[in-house]
């Protein structure tokens, strides 16, 4: 097992030289971080999905996740223009304003893990459920070595792609595109404001680019992919939504059941163990994310800063939040998550301009 | 400091493990059916039938206990509070419900009730019972000395490869009765009253004579012009009987369909193609056939199973899903008022 985590830190590929193995060291360090903000992306996208817009369109919700697209293409454009200035002590003062981001998702992510566990574990109270998830978080991220939790994400890449699959395509829940009509379904004016909603679960792209480790050795001709994994996780959920129909707009579910909601309507229960373990993987592992690049773009911006320290600073206001707020999650959703796309927007905005005032437009840099 | 962080993380398991109230297997109540009648004072009786151990010869045997409550959810609440154990449902195959509480109350409330309950299997079939749920599974035992569940899981098997067993199942029933595109079919038993005539007369003489009730009087309109639940001429140790189904609309059971019928439909269902033609005001309902395929010589059948659909105001075929592609807002759909028009259209079957 020791060995199978060291391998981690090895080159991906066959090298020759020092300055080859620490150039493929850092490729395969990019490629964790970029895992790991692609998993932190995704659950944000997927709880809005669950927990918002799916109420709200029914049958459109595919159309509301689909218009995902722009903000999050739109936040790569900024962000890959102005990644160069990420990496400078000014453009690291620039990424502080992700934190309040980071914050509100560890929030949402909390309330989500807390309501999830509650349900697998009736008898637990919800505030021991946070407090766990919170604590187990806390005590990991201190844990691990200096790009562990990243490798951890990229370890499980797989296995998270797989338990989604199971959990919309082949959980067999007669999905039927017959649902999928009539097609505007409230009309385009509904799906639209349902999707703004959504705009703010995309800040989390700015994460490829913002991260000490996730823009060192970018490939150019590629990097435009990784945007499209989460989008693409997300369009699958919520097409399967759509297709299913799980619940009714008006009916009283808790948070618990509405991540397991679809699989709840499988012909076997083993769909909705998986589905179950899915959310604890992919909940816990963008917990895990949100904590580790907080503490690294805080300890990027202030280096004298102790790491735990800038570990506990992103996690005190999410737990806060999250104990003292229970039900705030859904209250949030619409009020308070959208406004993290602006904060994103404008720290892109920020180091978009910086580069440009770079000599030589930054490159190189 | 990591072991200081080691040490931290043992009492957060702690903090989780001690709210678990862990209950060992045997000290549970695992319900094999559960049933919902509303009684003649207008409040709701909750029903479960449960293993109750071994009896001295080696056969499982069942126990029948129920509660009353204004609300089915004080009923379950009293229920639960007066058993020994604690109720588990993973193991309910069975969620009946008696007709006159079907005919009357919004379906989707009950069951969604039902759906919500913890550890609730959401496979567990919905079926519809000729009398009251009580009586019927009162008079319900497995034949062959199997145990109940397997008696229903192969029952059930059995029928649903045979195209007489509608999905009933207590998650697809939510989702229909909820989505209002279709209307589903619940499944239909009930006690056959010469079957218990015969146990009560082979019964020793000096007990008395409680007869278990045979359920409500039905009414011309459920008399069966096929097979149906209740009225198969067979003979056996168990009386109650699995055959038909129940049509529903606007949420409740508005009629029954003969087991023929019921397989009408449900081969329609599966091997026919539905089509849905709107002219102006006009709508025309119709069902394409394959030539080869066996509901293409039993057109009159289907025929007048679909009519029946349409007199009980019942769309389990899914018309009214049909019909939503040509529009193209909810709005618009709404407007038009399909299931308003349902019943009237037309119908023509004709080959694919």
């Amino acid at each position: 097992m020791i060995a199978w985590w060291k391998r981690a830190r090895q080159t991906r590929t066959d090298v020759h030289s020092q300055q080859a193995a620490a150039e493929s060291r850092r490729r395969g360090t990019a490629l964790a971080y970029r895992t790991l903000a692609c998993a932190q992306l995704t659950a944000q996208l997927m709880l809005w999905v669950s927990l918002y817009a799916y109420d709200r369109t029914l049958q459109t919700v595919w159309q509301a996740a689909a218009l995902q697209a722009l903000p999050l293409y739109a936040l790569y454009a900024l962000w890959r223009r102005g990644a160069p200035a990420a990496g400078t002590r000014a453009g690291a003062w620039w990424c502080l304003l992700l934190l309040p981001c980071l914050a509100l998702d560890g929030m949402a992510l909390l309330c989500a893990l807390s309501a999830h566990m509650s349900e697998l574990i009736p008898a637990a109270s919800p505030v021991s459920c946070t407090l766990s998830a919170g604590g187990a978080a806390l005590v990991t991220v201190l844990l691990a070595r200096r790009n562990g939790v990243a490798y951890g994400a990229y370890a499980l890449r797989w296995l998270l792609a797989a338990l989604l699959l199971l959990a919309t395509v082949l959980v067999n829940a007669r999905a039927d595109t017959v649902r999928l009509w009539p097609f505007w379904g409230q009309g385009p004016g509904v799906t639209a404001l349902t999707a703004l909603g959504g705009v703010g679960g995309a800040w989390g792209v700015a994460l490829l680019f913002a991260l000490p480790g996730a823009s060192a050795g970018q490939e150019r001709g590629r990097s435009w992919l990784w945007p499209l994994a989460p989008w693409a996780a997300l369009m699958l959920w919520a097409l399967w939504h759509a297709l299913v129909w799980p619940w009714q707009p008006g009916d009283a579910l808790t948070v618990g059941e509405r991540l397991t909601g679809l699989a709840r309507h499988s012909s076997s229960i083993a769909f909705l163990e998986l589905t179950g373990v899915f959310w604890l993987l992919l909940l816990i592992v963008a917990l895990f994310g949100v904590l580790d690049a907080g503490e690294k773009i805080l300890c990027r911006a202030l280096p004298r800063t102790p790491r735990p320290v800038a570990v506990l600073a992103m996690l005190a206001p999410a737990l806060a939040a999250a104990l003292a707020w229970p039900s705030g999650l859904a209250d949030a959703a619409a009020a308070l998550l959208p406004y993290r796309a602006a904060l994103s927007l404008s720290a892109g905005i920020g180091l978009a301009v910086m580069r440009a005032r770079m000599p030589g437009g930054g490159e190189g840099a | 400091m990591k072991r200081l962080a080691l040490g931290a993380l043992l009492p957060l398991c702690l903090l989780l493990a001690g709210g678990c109230s862990y209950a060992a297997i045997e000290r549970q109540t695992f319900p094999i059916c559960i049933g919902v009648d509303i009684t003649d004072g207008g409040q709701y009786e909750f029903s479960i039938q449960a293993p109750k151990g071994d009896s001295t010869d080696g056969s499982t045997t069942y126990e029948l206990m129920s509660a009353t409550g204004d609300t089915l959810e004080d009923a379950m609440r009293i229920l639960a509070a007066s058993t020994p154990y604690p109720l588990n449902f993973c193991q309910v195959r069975q969620c009946m419900i008696g007709y006159s509480t079907a005919a009357t109350t919004q379906l989707r409330t009950l069951l969604r009730a039902l759906f919500e309950l913890p550890t609730m299997r959401s496979s567990a079939m919905v079926t519809i019972a000729l009398g009251t749920a009580l009586d019927t599974l009162k008079a319900q035992k497995p034949e062959f000395g199997m145990r109940l569940s397997t008696h229903l899981d192969m029952l059930f098997k059995r029928l649903w490869e045979q195209n007489l067993l509608p999905d009933s199942s207590l998650a697809a029933c939510v989702r229909l009765l909820g989505s209002g595109r279709r209307d589903p079919l619940l499944f239909v038993c009930a006690v056959n009253p010469l079957l218990e005539a015969e146990k009560t007369d082979e019964s020793a003489a000096g007990q008395e004579a409680e007869a278990f009730a045979v359920g409500e009087p039905w009414s011309d309109d459920l008399l069966p012009e096929d097979l149906l639940a209740g009225m198969l001429p067979r003979s056996s140790e168990s009386p109650v009987e699995y055959l038909g189904s129940a049509a529903v609309s606007d949420g409740r059971v508005s009629g029954v369909l003969t087991a023929r019928e019921t397989q009408a439909v449900l081969r329609a269902r599966a091997q026919a193609r539905l089509r849905v033609a709107i002219d102006g005001e006009q709508v025309q309902l119709q069902i394409l056939l394959d030539e080869s395929s066996e509901l293409y010589g039993q057109q009159a059948e289907l025929m007048a199973a679909v009519e029946k659909l349409q007199r009980l105001d019942c769309d389990t075929l899914g018309f009214t899903a049909i019909a939503a592609t040509h529009f193209g807002t909810d709005a618009q759909f709404e407007a038009f008022a399909f299931r308003r028009r349902y019943s009237q259209a037309p119908v023509v079957i004709a080959p694919r």
